[in-house]
């Protein structure tokens, strides 16, 4: 069982990563810090490792899918990030995708059921 | 110095140079307003720090994940293959050129300036290849590391714990890493030439090579094997732990004091072959020479006397 459970604990984290960046960037529209992003997919069910969406907030940056600025206003800065238009219009085609990914997989599941 | 401020130091250490302080501040905001909240919670300030840093996980573990997010070797390895790649890169080429110009300047024929530049430049493709080599020999050992040991010890319960994390050593309890490294392999090289290779410092003369030091030199060679051993075996020390502590500080400046007296012994003792200084009228090369160990000893004891009250001084 201890073998199974490390297997389906693997796949279940692929399956979940594969999904992450187009949660991220749903999210996005408004300017977001990498801690108040953590309690707002918390919020919504998606519990994601820190250690995960500030790299991936950085790496999705770095692709020009994001824009990055330093809120110095207040008494702590902060890094807050939004979609670009670039980031906008891969969302567009990421969730067209997973719509479409989503229906071939329900019907795939449907076919196993029968 | 917090337990903030000693993790930040370690992620800091790991995280590749381009973009390393904006990495570091946007992670030390979002670990404070992370501690805000645990404290908001109930948390003391030192519980919150432990909480939000374990939380966040091994410093190594941080800066692979903000160097790559596709892992081919260990994780928590990653940020040490570039330090480990870096020095491999620097030293090995050294290395292999210094080893080839003595096995060739060691052969009893006269070489002319241009026969050695030359050499040197035929050099240059056995140094690229051992480094590739190298580079090679290192990813398979990681490799390795990871499909047969890593894995298995990753699945026993390793809990990461902040408040083992070591304190950030001040300027004067630092390792230079590149420092540490030369030490050891210039203290290396200096024991091979001494005792493998004496005959390397002759007089070369009429395309003949005489020895310039005599038997009372090599009485005098277990004490300066022991000194040079001695100070690798602290800069070893030193690269391990990445730190001096005042413990290895003191052995240093013991072991530097003994170097220094060693020199001046050296200076006052006839280590040189007298038949070969008097026929080819060179009695000024031991003067030179001693002249050279004098100050030596004395600039010894004087900066390593120095260096040590600093490191006394300072906080660790």
């Amino acid at each position: 069982m201890g073998k199974q459970d490390d297997i389906l604990n693997n796949l279940q984290q692929e399956l979940r990563k594969g999904t992450l960046v187009l949660a991220v960037l749903s999210q996005l529209f408004k300017p977001h810090y990498g801690y108040s992003l953590v309690e707002t997919l918390n919020d919504k069910g998606l519990r994601i490792d820190q250690n995960t969406l500030y790299p991936l907030l950085r790496r999705l940056d770095k692709k020009g899918l994001l824009e990055a600025s330093w809120d110095t206003k207040e008494a702590r800065p902060r890094k807050y990030y939004k979609l670009s238009s670039l980031g906008k219009d891969v969302f567009d085609q990421l969730k067209k995708e997973f719509h479409t990914q989503n229906k071939m997989i329900q019907l795939l599941l449907e076919e196993d059921q029968q | 110095m917090t337990y903030l401020d000693r993790y930040l130091y370690r992620v800091k250490k790991l995280l590749p140079k381009k973009d390393k302080e904006d990495t570091i501040n946007e992670l030390e905001s979002l670990l404070l307003e992370q501690i805000d909240d645990l404290k908001a919670n109930g948390l003391s300030e030192e519980a919150a720090e432990i909480e939000a840093i374990k939380e966040m996980g091994e410093p190594s573990l941080v800066a692979a994940n903000y160097i790559s997010d596709i892992p081919i070797i260990a994780r928590e390895v990653e940020p040490y293959l570039y330090v480990v790649m870096k020095i491999i890169a620097l030293v090995l080429p050294i290395g292999i050129l210094i080893a080839d110009l003595i096995s060739y300047l060691s052969e009893s024929i006269k070489r002319t300036t241009m026969e050695i530049l030359i050499h040197i430049v035929a050099t240059l493709p056995h140094m690229v290849m051992g480094v590739i080599t190298a580079y090679g020999i290192l990813f398979v050992v990681l490799l390795v590391n990871k499909r047969v040991i890593h894995d298995e010890i990753s699945k026993q319960d390793r809990e990461f714990n902040p408040e083992k994390l070591p304190k950030i050593p001040s300027k004067e309890y630092d390792v230079k890493l590149g420092e540490t490294i030369f030490e050891i392999i210039g203290g290396s090289f200096f024991i091979y030439i001494l005792n493998f290779n004496q005959g390397l410092i002759s007089i070369y003369f009429d395309g003949n090579q005489y020895p310039l030091l005599n038997d009372h030199f090599n009485t005098l060679l277990p004490f300066i094997n022991i000194g040079v051993l001695f100070g690798i075996g602290i800069s070893i020390f030193h690269l391990f732990y990445q730190r001096k502590t005042i413990y290895s500080g003191s052995a240093k400046y013991l072991q530097q004091l003994y170097s220094a007296i060693i020199l001046f012994f050296l200076a006052s003792a006839p280590i040189f072959t007298n038949d070969i200084i008097s026929t080819y009228d060179l009695e000024i090369v031991p003067v030179i020479f001693k002249v050279l160990l004098i100050i030596g000893g004395i600039g010894t004891v004087i900066g390593s006397s120095v260096q040590f009250i600093k490191l006394l001084l300072a906080k660790d």
